[in-house]
């Protein structure tokens, strides 16, 4: 197992933003589903700025729930304004996942883009 | 069969995929191509490259005599004759020219078409649109416990409005090889038409559209050592004689005027505008490559591949296989789940080790459905893998969980 996977074990079990069960106090959210995996993630916001962000889902593997973790770390705090207008890579730079193998930049694809659809309707 | 001098001929085998050497078990996806495939297209494209049928020149004609003897070749495979063959760009076109053309002018309210639980999307979007439009009912033949359908669903083939019966030859995701020529022949009692994906059967075990006695078989030509974008249609002669065109433009009509148009004979009837040409040349080397191993060496070489992972999965105890135990009923394909890890997490983690599986619920969320899980982890077997390679991937799954 190289480092990068031991890393993302080790996260993805020690979650921050990993919930079952989401109140309905949140402003905004947003799915994306690919292959019998899916994910949402939900926003609160204040002044225009993500408060929290959590996330939840069904069939996530391990890889997807650490990074989707590292992802709303970095977007807590942001100015939503700012955060739409990101690209994919720089969601990536913004969570220091730059270096990510095609495979895993995949799995962080797949967040991003339930982000994404997140911050369109705040 | 000579499984190292087979894995000589297919330059990807080389590669190192994160440190380690590849083990390509995705071949139900796409398969690797041979180097004699790499070196048609290529030779082809050097030398002989022109619009086929129109023109007199030489080249013109060079194009034209490999674009017919490649549907020769294909014909010959599966013993059909060759005008019974059209080119497609894969066995998703091929299913949805049968519905386009035949069954939407066809088929309507009251009428029935008999699918398979197991279908790929493929041979269910079409069918599935179909019913929406034309208000056919669509019927499914369900599966026991080891991933069969039972001979007793076959009883939902009767003559009471079944039109076309439309079963996959190999289930992608279980294996299961199906009884495709009972399957047409209870179609046939009942004046039903028979069609067939042969997508997981033409490129791994000898197919024979005059024993199965179906009326359209599909495949696809990269799934069997073949370039991507090249597909084939078998439609038996008397039934694509009465069907009208699918696509319309060049090459496909006898004459044109202002006001009407003969359509040519089939297959040209279907395969209007310019074709994949390098792409049939390349099928038609696949085949010949196919042909040189013979059929029944390919198969008796992944039943035994099949057999020996049955075996070693048996001794995991974290892991949960789906699909027919007996080698006999199963095709190069091994699915299953490891517990406590999602179908990527597996994926991910064989990759990790070189090992390319597919995760997910390959195209047959139905199935998925049926089973009642989310998705789950395909090896696929060809030609060129071997015992060791299985080995290898056990070992690392036997540590995963």
């Amino acid at each position: 197992m190289d480092e990068m996977v031991r890393k993302l074990k080790q996260r993805s079990t020690m979650l921050k933003h990993f919930t079952r069960d989401v109140s309905d106090d949140y402003d905004c959210f947003g799915q994306s589903e690919e292959c019998g995996e899916q994910i949402t993630v939900y926003l609160k916001i204040k002044s225009g700025t993500v408060e929290d962000a959590v996330f939840g889902g069904m069939n996530m593997s391990f890889i997807l729930k650490a990074i989707a973790d590292i992802l709303l770390d970095a977007m807590v705090g942001r100015k939503v304004e700012e955060l739409k207008h990101m690209k994919r890579e720089d969601w990536l730079s913004l969570s220091g996942l730059e270096h990510l193998d095609p495979t895993k930049r995949n799995v962080a694809y797949l967040a991003i883009r339930a982000i994404e659809n997140a911050l369109s309707q705040c | 069969m000579d499984v190292e001098s087979i894995r000589k001929d297919f330059p990807v085998l080389d590669r190192m995929v994160n440190g380690r050497p590849l083990v390509y078990f995705d071949n139900a996806a796409t398969s690797q191509k041979p180097i004699q495939v790499i070196d048609a297209i290529k030779e082809y494209y050097m030398n002989h490259n022109a619009n086929i049928h129109r023109g007199v020149h030489t080249l013109g004609t060079e194009s034209t005599e490999l674009y017919d003897q490649a549907r020769k070749t294909v014909a010959e495979f599966i013993n059909a004759d060759e005008r019974e063959i059209v080119f497609t760009k894969n066995a998703t076109e091929s299913i949805n020219l049968v519905m386009y053309a035949w069954a939407l002018r066809n088929l309507g309210k009251g009428d029935r078409i008999v699918l398979s639980i197991m279908e790929h999307h493929a041979n269910l979007l079409p069918w599935l649109w179909l019913s929406k439009v034309k208000g056919v009912r669509l019927e499914w033949l369900d599966i026991d416990e080891n991933g069969k359908i039972p001979e007793t669903e076959l009883n939902k083939i009767d003559g009471k409005n079944t039109r076309l019966v439309a079963v996959t030859h190999v289930s992608n995701v279980l294996g299961t090889i199906n009884d495709v020529s009972k399957i047409c022949k209870r179609a046939h009692e009942n004046g039903a038409l028979c069609l067939i994906d042969s997508s997981q059967g033409a490129p791994h075990m000898s197919v024979d559209v005059k024993k199965i006695d179906c009326d359209f078989l599909v495949f696809t030509g990269h799934k069997m050592l073949g370039p991507m974008g090249i597909g084939v249609l078998y439609g038996r002669e008397e039934v694509m004689a009465d069907i009208e065109p699918f696509l319309f433009g060049g090459d496909m009509i006898e004459r044109v005027t202002t006001t009407d148009a003969v359509w040519a004979k089939p297959p040209q009837r279907f395969e209007a505008g310019t074709p994949h040409v390098a792409g049939a040349v390349g099928l038609a080397e696949a085949v010949r490559y196919l042909k040189t191993i013979g059929m029944e060496n390919v198969r008796e070489h992944e039943k035994n591949l099949v057999k020996h992972a049955l075996d070693k999965f048996s001794e995991l105890n974290n892991v949960t296989l789906y699909g027919p135990e007996d080698p006999e009923s199963r095709a190069g394909i091994i699915t299953f789940n490891v517990d406590g890890l999602t179908s990527n997490d597996v994926g991910i983690l064989l990759n990790e080790e070189g090992i390319a599986v597919r995760s997910g619920r390959h195209c047959a969320h139905p199935l998925h459905d049926r089973l009642g899980i989310p998705s789950t982890v395909r090896m696929s077997f060809y030609i060129y893998n071997t015992f060791e390679e299985i080995d290898r991937t056990v070992d690392v799954i036997s540590d995963l969980s």
